[in-house]
């Protein structure tokens, strides 16, 4: 594909104000793409596809969320068979609730709740590299991952995923955490592909084709 | 069997976390935080330590804090750009607004010291806005007569007259992700770091924490995944090529599966 086809498929990156989209901008950027910076409803119509990127608080994201009324909009955009990928808090985003900080309705893209991670003997935040081995190769997203690939994690919580989709899980300390889920055209990282090294460009890569 | 397993049960992998201390766009190295030298340019050491198999970066701008200088901006988004790894910058933040700046320039966290010892609510503010794994307090200890531990700030050079250990457990209470002690003493002096210190921080606390200052061998790396630390932070081991990140990752993996390794 050529840098003016690449162009051409429009990809959105959600800018709540307080998540950072450069590292996502950067590893685009990485394949000569550049993405749109989507704050409200127009934005988002002018792109086929979107990255709601993850750092920063649930509260203050999901409130951005309902003000600019890109919440409504994004499900729109989903139920449109569009392509979105959430990453981080940004796969949090695409679940049912969330009870970061107090209780918080979310996307409702994906049946599930988000939740602390059980904290008894785990350090928290979970910060760091871990393997997902049982990473699908069926999913075009995934493709020329491997079970050996290391991917960095930063969060303090998880999913949980009451949904008919596909899922892959790390083990963190005994405790299941989902590492990537997808249901047709609704995809999620727990883990931050932009900063997992030349592995996680390959996803960048793999979404860019989708 | 190994005495790394029952660890690499409990914890995640540890980390191998570069330190680029800058000074007027120099990196520079000093020792017990004094006689700075420059080494190179940081942009050219972040990309090598990247290709290296690096697993995050911490660039500390060592005199920000001091002499209130401005972030040197342009730097830190050039390294931004070049990596594609976690990026923590630190050095002179005081304010939520220094954080915001920061991570706009394309920092993925960042890590504070002075400015949250002399306002621990930015700890609390900023960890709720940003999210708290955004946020690293760095500590640098000091051992005072072998009696007892205190934080320094302004890249150690001044007092606080705070037990270290009452500062940690509060920043645990105000909602920190990280906890980074660096060893004044070791700084640069390639003995290790006091076991008994980081033993009895892990105990008081439940977030990552890593820890750095006088790392000479492999060896005082595993000493402190032994001690359950989430990542070493190195400098002058690495800045003049005593060893190489490859070969610390090597030498850990024969030991134990707890590292990342990068082919």
């Amino acid at each position: 594909m050529t840098v003016l086809e690449f162009m051409n498929k429009s990809i959105g990156i959600i800018n709540s104000g307080v998540g950072n989209m450069h590292s996502v901008n950067r590893a685009l950027a990485h394949f000569n793409v550049s993405a749109k910076n989507v704050t409200n409803p127009d934005e988002l119509n002018s792109c086929d596809k979107i990255i709601i990127p993850g750092v920063g608080a649930m509260h203050s994201a999901m409130n951005f969320m309902v003000t600019s009324g890109l919440k409504k909009e994004i499900v729109e955009f989903a139920n449109d068979g569009k392509i979105i990928l959430g990453i981080c808090l940004g796969m949090q985003m695409l679940l049912t609730k969330s009870v970061e900080f107090g209780y918080c309705d979310t996307l409702n893209l994906i049946k599930g709740d988000v939740r602390k991670i059980n904290t008894k003997n785990e350090v928290i935040p979970h910060t760091g590299w871990n393997k997902i081995s049982a990473l699908g190769d069926n999913l075009s997203l995934f493709k020329d991952i491997y079970k050996e690939d290391y991917f960095y994690f930063s969060h303090s919580l998880h999913c949980i995923i009451d949904d008919d989709c596909d899922t892959n899980y790390i083990d963190y300390a005994g405790q299941k955490i989902v590492a990537t889920l997808s249901k047709d055209n609704i995809f999620g990282t727990q883990f931050h592909p932009e900063l997992s090294g030349e592995v996680g460009l390959k996803i960048y890569k793999n979404f860019i084709n989708l | 069997m190994n005495w790394l397993n029952k660890y690499i049960k409990i914890m995640n992998n540890f980390r191998i976390i570069p330190r680029l201390e800058v000074k007027s766009g120099n990196l520079i190295k000093g020792m017990r935080m004094e006689g700075l030298r420059i080494v190179d340019n940081p942009i050219d050491r972040a990309i090598k330590y990247y290709e290296d198999g690096a697993d995050e970066i911490i660039y500390s701008d060592i005199v920000a804090s001091l002499y209130s200088r401005p972030y040197d901006l342009v730097t830190i988004s050039e390294i931004s750009r070049k990596i594609h790894i976690p990026f923590v910058v630190g050095g002179g933040i005081k304010s939520r607004d220094d954080v915001h700046r920061i991570l706009d320039a394309g920092a993925d966290r960042v890590c504070i010291n002075t400015g949250a010892i002399e306002d621990p609510d930015i700890i609390y503010d900023t960890s709720r806005e940003f999210g708290s794994q955004c946020i690293t307090i760095e500590i640098q200890a000091k051992s005072i007569y072998d009696r007892f531990w205190e934080p320094f700030i302004e890249n150690g050079r001044n007092r606080t007259n705070i037990d270290l250990f009452d500062w940690v457990n509060l920043t645990q209470e105000l909602g920190v992700g990280e906890v980074f002690l660096y060893s004044i003493d070791g700084d640069g002096m390639k003995t290790g770091l006091d076991c008994n210190l980081i033993k009895k921080i892990r105990k008081s606390i439940n977030t990552p924490f890593i820890a750095g200052g006088g790392i000479g061998s492999t060896d005082h790396i595993k000493d402190l995944i032994e001690l359950g630390c989430n990542g070493v932070v190195l400098s002058n081991i690495l800045h003049f090529d005593d060893i190489s990140i490859k070969d610390i990752k090597k030498n850990i993996k024969q030991v134990g599966d707890c590292i990342r390794v990068y082919e």
